[in-house]
């Protein structure tokens, strides 16, 4: 995984066309490193002077300097990753990308003021929008709760939702998990939260997300999205870490640990 | 545990390794979590220098020393500004320990043994859910069970071929009997568990994988890195047939 040792103040400035350069450097760093920025903007794609604004806002002077940069950060990662096969690393290069990716931007301070809010004691609704993502609503559910946190309930259908939200007081908080940010069930109810004044806590990819803007909290991953017919199976091994992060957070916070 | 520095003989030291030595004593809890380019960084020493400092530590390299740090009884690791590192660390030890042979074994298995079931109850059913809903997505016919009394009853009804997949925080000695029903009516059985097997238990389970740590949460995401390995096996189709 590259680490572009990237800070909370950096990652609110980059742009929806920044995140797509980011996160395609974070998928394919050793394609980077042999691209020129013709390349790597046909790649993208985008324009050359959006490369070099997107390297200047992470603390590169430009395409060549972020590129030298890779390389020398690529080359000392798969000195500490030889294994037998081809398959097998690259199965775990895929792996370590999405989760290392996802913890290394998430930020310290989103997680901070996510669990923070968390620590009141209003009403957290999760809502359950149905086949594989419902597994990660549970095991928010089952952290939190492992952690002595009170009023926390499943929201198991759109319309008991749509229901619920229209009866909740504006100091509840709806939690929303979406593995591509563009279910518009999940959409629509997040944005009736918030028209309803409710505190909307998401996770969702760093894609651009109608989700993530609708959100007062957002929690960002990285999961390349794939589907079988109109069934997806995307990875959320990702979210899963930063559900954990969250509540590790939130359970520290309740511990009253000082935050630097 | 013992702690690590203790180890030291300071005659052997020289001045850089005196320099190593007093910075992770001061902050022993961040250098658990660290990397080693970031401690090179903050000391302005080779990474060669660190690995032979750690090396006279009767260590193989940063790792194994960070490791044998992290579990010393001095380490106070609940801080808030220690959280991501340490999950991106622990992550780094499961995903460098994964064995290929051990994913590609239970990827035949699941691919050729019929019926296949995935068991887990309490924490544990959330990864044994998350296996179903993907393999159920991929084409790949399984049964999810999160009650011990359905898998006892199955036990003494299975069939031959049988595959189950378990996962649990510990290895209960209630599971015993039911292991070794499955076992004698021929069933493959591979174990995932956050604690060492019992002895007993090793004679009727094909695989035991154990995740161990003392942090359920860990043990979980460790799970879970395991079986999306497998998933992303299997995805491939890259398992010889």
């Amino acid at each position: 995984m590259v680490d572009l040792k990237l800070n909370d103040s950096t990652l609110r400035d980059l742009s929806n066309n920044d995140m797509r350069i980011l996160n395609y450097i974070y998928r394919h760093p050793l394609d980077v490193c042999s691209m020129d920025i013709k390349a790597f903007c046909s790649a993208i794609p985008c324009s050359a002077s959006s490369i070099v604004r997107f390297c200047k806002k992470i603390g590169f002077s430009g395409f060549p300097e972020l590129k030298y940069y890779l390389i020398h950060n690529v080359a000392d990662q798969s000195d500490h990753t030889s294994t037998s096969s081809k398959n097998f690393p690259e199965l775990t290069r895929k792996l370590t990308t999405d989760v290392k990716g996802s913890l290394s931007l998430v930020g310290s301070e989103e997680l901070y003021r996510t669990a923070k809010v968390l620590t009141n004691d209003y009403p957290v609704f999760v809502f359950m929008p149905g086949g594989i993502t419902d597994n990660l609503a549970k095991y928010f559910v089952k952290l939190l709760m492992s952690k002595g946190r009170q009023n926390i309930y499943q929201l198991p259908s759109s319309n008991m939702t749509k229901h619920k939200i229209s009866t909740l007081s504006p100091d509840s908080i709806m939690v929303f998990i979406s593995s591509s940010g563009k279910w518009a069930k999940t959409i629509e109810l997040a944005t009736l939260a918030k028209l309803r004044g409710l505190c909307v806590i998401s996770f969702s990819p760093y894609s651009d997300n109608e989700l993530a803007k609708v959100s007062d909290y957002s929690l960002r991953f990285f999961s390349e999205s794939r589907s079988k017919d109109s069934a997806e199976y995307t990875s959320r091994l990702p979210i899963f870490f930063i559900i954990n992060a969250l509540i590790e957070y939130y359970s520290t916070i309740k511990e009253g640990a000082a935050h630097d | 545990m013992t702690d690590i520095l203790s180890k030291i003989d300071a005659a052997k030291l020289t001045d850089t390794d005196r320099t190593i030595l007093k910075y992770i004593q001061e902050n022993r809890d961040r250098v658990a979590w660290m990397t080693l380019s970031e401690l090179c960084s903050k000391l302005f020493v080779s990474n060669a220098s660190i690995v032979r400092f750690t090396q006279k530590l009767g260590c193989n390299g940063f790792s194994e020393f960070k490791f044998k740090l992290r579990n010393s009884d001095t380490l106070n690791d609940h801080h808030i500004d220690n959280i991501l590192p340490e999950m991106t660390a622990r992550f780094d030890d499961t995903i460098t320990t994964l064995d290929e042979s051990i994913i590609t074994e239970i990827c035949q298995s699941i691919l050729t043994k019929q019926p296949f079931y995935i068991y887990g109850r309490n924490l544990s059913s959330i990864p044994a859910a998350y296996l179903y809903d993907m393999l159920t997505t991929m084409d790949i016919s399984c049964m999810f069970i999160d009650w011990i009394d359905t898998l006892r009853s199955l036990s003494e009804t299975i069939s031959p071929n049988s595959l189950v997949l378990m996962m649990s925080e510990h290895c209960h000695e209630e599971y015993l009997p039911i292991i070794q029903a499955l076992h004698q009516r021929g069933a493959s059985i591979i174990w995932i568990c956050s604690s060492s097997a019992l002895p007993d238990v090793e004679k009727s389970v094909n695989l035991f994988l154990d995740t161990g740590s003392e942090n359920e949460q860990a043990n979980k995401l460790a799970t879970l890195v395991i079986l999306q390995a497998v998933i992303e096996y299997i995805e491939t189709q890259k398992v010889p047939s």
